[in-house]
């Protein structure tokens, strides 16, 4: 019983996980706190939906074009919003503002589209298959899911450390202005760190959709505030401490429940992010002496 | 229009037009904030915390309307104090995600404390003392304080924070001092707002706390600009009368705010006053000229 909450929970928290490295990248790379994340995240949902039940997609390729989906609309996104306003010399303020008012637009787009329903994947969307073992159940779903985050959050990993976009990448994180003098075309490499962004959120809304079983549009604000808690507690910029802190955000919320005070699991989490802020500001993985921006 | 039409048209409006003078309110605390530099999320927790405690006093110990809201301010304030050191240190995007998972725990704590808040139902029947003419009174005062603020010594500290943080230290501004003040004074505000709007609204549930609150404030404040108080109240009764001419559009309001915000936000980064004052100056410009050509002439 123990063990399968267990189980749970870290399943759970490697899909918040794949949100959570979305938002940290845009962070990391831009300096910008993109609260339409969120509602990117729904619309993958509704995209990879829509594609199983409408036009009866298989899984697979329903998957890809949603994560395509989701990644074209935060390309779209940066374009249409956060260039111009770049351009302007907005502040950080002034960009998360812009990116509450796109997240608005776009969920209540999210809304008309999908006439307010709460939808679910039809039955059989994948192999109704369990597995046995040791006493933990483990479904056809959740081992999909396991596979597909432990390959992306591996992906994400290898195209930072290891191509010449994730070193582009890295050197905008580093630093915008030396980037450009180093002749990095930063406006293109902008545009691909916010395509990648949007993926993984919009791989995190369709995994979600599936394992809850619940596809609607008001789906991805609570994992907004997730992302942000796992940002924190993970320490800024850092993968493994985004992965970490998420799945710490899972585990609190499986066995908050499991000891009966599952109503007060948000309190939990965000009196968490707050010890963190009080205690450790820079996060488990960040470095002392870093002074945030 | 006679005085009895202005009476009825008074009664129609009578909740549009509470509900324009409290989010004005609110924006105006907002404002002294974001004038400060601070990127501060927690009015809608504050405003909450307000209208709670006024609402839970009235119903339970029957406590008359000014001791409550007095209460409610005073209990936010001491909130405020306890959460505004650790909040102080951080800095851009993480305040403002303390501040937003701050009104995330408020929300919820509303949500599940049965026993206090009624859970999800929310608080109803809390009496109505409070009518429109309290809340301009309140809402004349609150900016006729800002107004003063912003051009006393403590209202040029804040400027200067917010332009360049480590220019004002350099100059001998005690920047803790002044931020610490902003906040509070944003606190108090908006538990002021909350408070009063538990006695005008009569109803208080949880969910009128949320996110779409804040983002509301935030358009209220940033449509006006921040670059006079003026600004948030305009901002405020602009959006807050939306729903009466644009009821045809209703299940787009949101679309609409988030796209006002948008465009505000890239276009207009100095609000709604920028271009009025634009149009006072060409005027004045305008009117100087004919002046010293009659003079001339």
């Amino acid at each position: 019983m123990l063990l399968q909450q267990l189980v749970n929970g870290i399943i759970a928290g490697s899909v918040y996980a794949l949100f959570a490295l979305g938002f940290n990248l845009v962070l990391g790379a831009m300096n910008i706190l993109n609260v339409a994340q969120g509602a990117v995240f729904t619309w993958s949902a509704l995209v990879g939906f829509y594609l199983i039940k409408v036009y009866g997609l298989p899984f697979p390729l329903a998957l890809l074009a949603a994560v395509a989906a989701g990644g074209l609309l935060n390309m779209l996104i940066e374009v249409l919003v956060f260039r111009p306003l770049r351009n302007r010399g907005g502040s950080a303020m002034s960009t998360l503002v812009a990116s509450i008012g796109v997240s608005m637009i776009l969920i209540s787009a999210a809304q008309t589209a999908s006439d307010a329903q709460v939808e679910r994947f039809p039955f059989g969307t994948l192999p109704e298959i369990q597995w046995s073992a040791l006493s933990v159940r483990l479904t056809f779903t959740q081992a999909v899911v396991l596979v597909t985050t432990l390959a992306t959050m591996i992906g994400t990993y290898l195209l930072l450390h290891r191509t010449r976009l994730g070193k582009a990448i890295r050197t905008m994180a580093f630093n915008e202005r030396t980037a450009k003098m180093l002749g990095i075309p930063t406006e293109s490499v902008a545009r691909w760190t916010f395509f990648l962004s949007g993926a993984l959120g919009g791989l995190a809304g369709v995994l979600l959709g599936l394992m809850f079983s619940t596809v609607h549009f008001l789906m991805g604000e609570p994992y907004v505030l997730k992302g942000f808690a796992a940002i924190v507690i993970g320490g800024f910029g850092s993968v493994i401490g985004v992965i970490v802190a998420s799945i710490m955000i899972g585990l609190a919320e499986v066995f908050s429940t499991v000891i009966g005070v599952g109503a007060f699991r948000d309190v939990i989490i965000f009196g968490m992010l707050f010890m963190f802020l009080l205690f450790r500001p820079n996060g488990l993985f960040g470095k002392d002496e870093e002074v945030r921006p | 229009m006679s005085l009895s039409g202005i009476e009825l048209w008074l009664r129609i409006y009578d909740h549009t037009i509470a509900t324009a003078l409290i989010n004005s309110i609110v924006s105006l605390g907002l404002y002294i904030s974001l004038r400060a530099g601070l990127f501060n999320l927690s009015v809608v927790a504050f405003q909450a915390l307000g209208a709670y405690t006024a609402g839970i006093l009235a119903l339970r110990l029957n406590l008359p309307t000014p001791l409550g809201v007095i209460a409610g301010v005073a209990i936010s304030l001491l909130i405020g104090t306890v959460l505004v050191f650790p909040i102080l240190r951080l800095k851009g995007h993480y305040l403002a995600i303390a501040t937003l998972s701050f009104g995330a725990i408020v929300q919820a704590l509303a949500l599940n404390l049965d026993d206090l808040t009624n859970g999800p139902g929310g608080l109803i029947g809390v009496p109505k003392t409070v009518t429109i003419w309290h809340l301009l009174i309140v809402l004349i005062v609150a900016l006729y304080c800002t107004w003063i603020v912003q051009f006393s010594r403590m209202g040029r500290a804040w400027d200067a924070i917010r332009t360049d943080e480590s220019a004002a230290r350099a100059m001998g501004i005690n920047v803790e001092h002044y931020r610490l003040i902003a906040f509070l004074a944003t606190t108090a505000l908006s538990a002021l707002a909350g408070a009063l709007w538990a006695h005008v609204n009569r109803v208080i549930v949880p969910s009128e706390f949320g996110f779409g609150q804040l983002t509301l404030a935030l358009v209220n404040t940033l449509l006006g600009g921040i670059s006079s108080p003026i600004g948030p109240v305009l901002g405020a009764i602009i959006v807050s009368s939306m729903p009466d001419w644009l009821y045809k559009f209703e299940q787009h309001r949101e679309a609409i705010i988030g796209a006002i915000l948008v465009v505000v936000v890239i276009y207009l980064p100095n609000g709604l006053v920028a271009p009025l004052r634009a149009i006072k100056a060409a005027v004045a410009r305008r009117f100087r000229r004919a002046a010293i050509g009659a003079a001339g002439g």
